[in-house]
C-alpha cells in the first residue's frame, strides 16, 4: 500500500472498538501478547502527548495503529507498539506511521528514540533505514508450567483448533505430557474431548513440561524437537505423516509481546 | 550456638510497608519513592486483569525482601489466552542475598500461583544476574530476548543522563557503594565522530567531565553504538562484556588495569552482584 493510499490521523475514543479487532486479528500470528479490551485504546487515545497514530485506507478503515511516547525529563522517546492489518503488507504501513511519530518525536526534542520489541522481526526492514542501530539487551522473558494436568486442560482449545485443520487424518490422539494426558478424537472436522478412553489410540505424543512450553511459545521447532528425541510419538503412522500431524499441531510461531510487566 | 534471625513471610499491607518496600526496591532497581509503592499497591489492572499482590520477608521487623505477583492473559495461539500469574519487582537487601530468601518467597508465590487456579506463570528479569538462576532452578526456562532498536539524537545529553542515573543509583545500592569504595579514576570514552566523553568517579561521586583529563586511569576507544551495546549488557558477550567487547574488536583500550576494567564493566551494564 503506498503513502498516498494512506492517511495518517490522530487516534480517537471512537476507533478503539476497530482498533482492538484489528489486534486481535494481528495477534493470530503470534504467541505472547496480552489481552485487551476497548478500554485500552480509550485510554490511549485519551492521553494529549499526540503520539498515538492511526493509518486509514480510502475507504476510511483503520489498517494501522501507533502507540509511543515521550519522556520530557530523560528525553526519550519510545515506541511501544505498532499494529497493522495482517491482509496488508506490515513493513509499508508501519513505515508510514512510524515515519510520522519520529518526526514528532525529534520535534518534541528527544535525545533518544527507542523501538523495543519481543520479538518483530519486520523491524529490522523499517528501523536499520532510518538510522537506528539494533541492540540486543538483557532481558529475557521467562515461563514455567506449575500444574501441568492444568496446563493441558488449558490448551485443549488450541489442540481442537489446530486438529480441526489437519487434513487427511482421523483418529485417537493422546497428548502425554509427565504421566498426564489429554485425548481427541477426530472424525471429520469434528473433535471431541476426552478426559480419559481405553480405546486404542492412533497416535500418542509424549513430551515434557519444558518442551510443550517451548513448542508452543515458538521458542523450539518441534521437527527438530521430535529429531532429538523431546518429542516422541508412538504410532503406525508413516514419518513423513507423523511430521506433517506435529507440524499441525505444532506450529511455529513469533513469540512477541508489546507489554513489559 | 548462633541463635537464627526470626524470619517471616507474609502479604505486605497498605499503609505499613511502603517505605520498606521503597528501600529495598530502589536499591535493586533504582530510585523508588514510597508515594510510587502506594500506587504500586493500589493498582488495580485497568484491563481486569485483577490486582497485584506482593509478598515480603521480614526479619526482625525489617522488610528485607519481596516478590510480587499480577494476573494476566497471555495469547497462546489460535485466538486462546491462557491465565498466567506475572512474577515482578523480586529484590532483596543486598545485605540479606545469598540465603534463599527470594527463592523462599518466589516458592511461597509459586504456590499461591497454584491454589489460585494458575497452571503457569511468567517473568521478565536480566540475564546476567544471579536471580536468573533461581529462576531456572524453580523450573523457569527462557523464552525470549529483548531486541531493541535504538538512535541517538543527542548524544551529549545521553551521557550526562547517564552519569546522573549511576549517582541515583549508587545513593540506593550498597553494593555499588562497596565496589567503588577506595576507586577514585577517571574514564575517557574516545566516540569517534561523537568526540570525547568523560567522567570521574571521586568522593563517592560520579562527575561528567567537560574537558578531557589528561592523564586518565581508563581510555577506551570504540563507537557510540558499541558502547550502548555495552551498556545494554550486549548477551552474546555473557557476564564479562568489557572484556568480551575488546576481544571482538568493538572496543580498544587504550590504557587500563584489568581490575580497573572489572569494575568500570560494572559500571557501564549496572550489574553489582558477582
Amino acid at each position: 500500500m503506498s503513502k498516498t493510499q494512506l492517511e495518517i490521523k490522530r487516534m480517537v475514543r471512537g476507533d478503539a472498538e476497530q482498533l482492538l479487532k484489528m489486534h486481535e486479528r494481528f495477534v493470530q500470528d503470534y504467541v505472547g501478547p496480552l489481552e485487551r479490551n476497548v478500554k485500552f485504546y480509550q485510554r490511549a487515545a485519551r492521553r494529549k502527548d499526540g503520539l498515538r497514530w492511526v493509518a486509514a485506507n480510502k475507504k476510511g478503515q483503520i489498517v494501522g495503529y501507533i502507540l509511543a511516547f515521550h519522556n520530557k525529563r530523560r528525553r526519550l522517546g519510545v515506541i511501544t507498539e505498532i499494529v497493522v492489518d495482517p491482509s496488508l503488507d506490515f513493513v509499508s504501513v508501519a513505515k508510514v506511521l512510524v515515519e510520522k511519530v519520529y518526526s514528532l518525536l525529534v520535534e518534541k526534542g528527544a535525545a533518544t528514540i527507542q523501538a523495543p520489541t519481543t520479538l518483530n522481526p519486520k523491524y529490522s526492514q523499517i528501523f536499520p533505514d532510518m538510522g537506528f542501530f539494533k541492540v540486543e539487551i538483557q532481558d529475557v522473558f521467562m515461563f514455567a508450567t506449575n500444574n501441568v494436568p492444568r496446563f493441558l486442560g488449558e490448551i485443549k482449545p488450541i489442540i481442537t483448533a489446530r486438529l480441526k485443520k489437519v487434513q487427511g487424518w482421523n483418529g485417537t490422539l493422546e497428548l502425554r505430557c509427565r504421566e498426564h494426558s489429554v485425548f481427541f478424537k477426530k472424525d471429520g472436522d469434528k473433535v471431541q474431548l476426552y478426559d480419559w478412553t481405553n480405546y486404542d489410540v492412533d497416535c500418542r505424543i509424549l513430551m515434557d513440561e519444558y518442551t510443550l512450553a517451548a513448542v508452543l511459545l515458538g521458542v523450539s521447532d518441534v521437527e527438530t524437537a521430535h529429531d532429538d528425541g523431546k518429542v516422541q510419538v508412538e504410532t503406525s503412522l508413516s514419518k513423513s505423516k507423523t511430521k506433517e500431524l506435529l507440524v499441525n499441531l505444532f506450529p511455529k510461531r513469533q513469540f512477541l509481546a508489546f507489554n513489559f510487566w | 550456638m548462633q541463635k537464627k534471625a526470626p524470619m517471616i513471610f507474609r502479604t505486605a499491607e497498605e499503609g505499613r510497608d511502603e517505605a520498606d518496600l521503597a528501600r529495598i526496591t530502589s536499591e535493586c532497581f533504582g530510585p523508588v519513592t514510597p508515594r510510587t509503592l502506594r500506587k504500586w499497591m493500589h493498582h488495580e489492572k485497568k484491563d481486569g486483569s485483577g490486582q497485584d499482590r506482593f509478598f515480603v520477608a521480614e526479619v526482625d521487623g525489617k522488610v528485607v525482601s519481596s516478590v510480587s505477583v499480577a494476573p494476566r492473559k497471555m495469547h497462546f495461539g489460535e485466538g486462546v489466552y491462557l491465565k498466567t500469574l506475572g512474577i515482578l519487582g523480586v529484590c532483596t537487601c543486598s545485605e540479606y542475598r545469598k540465603k534463599g530468601i527470594a527463592t523462599s518467597l518466589l516458592q511461597q508465590a509459586l504456590a499461591y500461583a497454584d491454589k489460585t487456579g494458575f497452571s503457569n506463570t511468567t517473568l521478565y528479569t536480566v540475564i546476567l544476574i544471579p536471580a536468573h538462576r533461581v529462576y531456572l532452578r524453580l523450573g523457569f526456562q527462557d523464552i525470549e530476548r529483548t531486541t531493541r532498536y535504538v538512535k541517538h539524537l543527542d548524544y551529549d545529553y545521553v551521557f550526562r543522563r547517564w552519569v546522573r542515573w549511576l549517582n541515583h543509583y549508587l545513593k540506593h545500592s550498597n553494593i555499588a557503594q562497596k565496589t567503588l569504595q577506595n576507586w577514585n579514576h577517571s574514564v575517557i570514552f574516545n566516540l569517534g565522530n561523537e568526540g570525547i566523553k568523560a567522567f570521574r568517579f571521586r568522593n563517592g561521586r560520579f562527575q561528567r567531565l567537560s574537558k578531557p583529563p589528561r592523564n586518565a586511569d581508563i581510555i577506551i576507544n570504540t563507537s557510540v553504538e558499541s558502547l550502548t551495546h555495552i551498556m545494554a549488557g550486549a548477551y552474546e558477550f555473557g557476564a564479562n562484556v568489557l572484556e568480551n567487547a575488546v576481544k571482538t574488536g568493538q572496543i580498544q583500550v587504550q590504557r587500563g588495569s584489568e581490575s580497573d576494567l572489572k569494575i568500570l564493566n560494572k559500571i557501564l551494564v549496572g550489574v553489582w552482584d558477582e
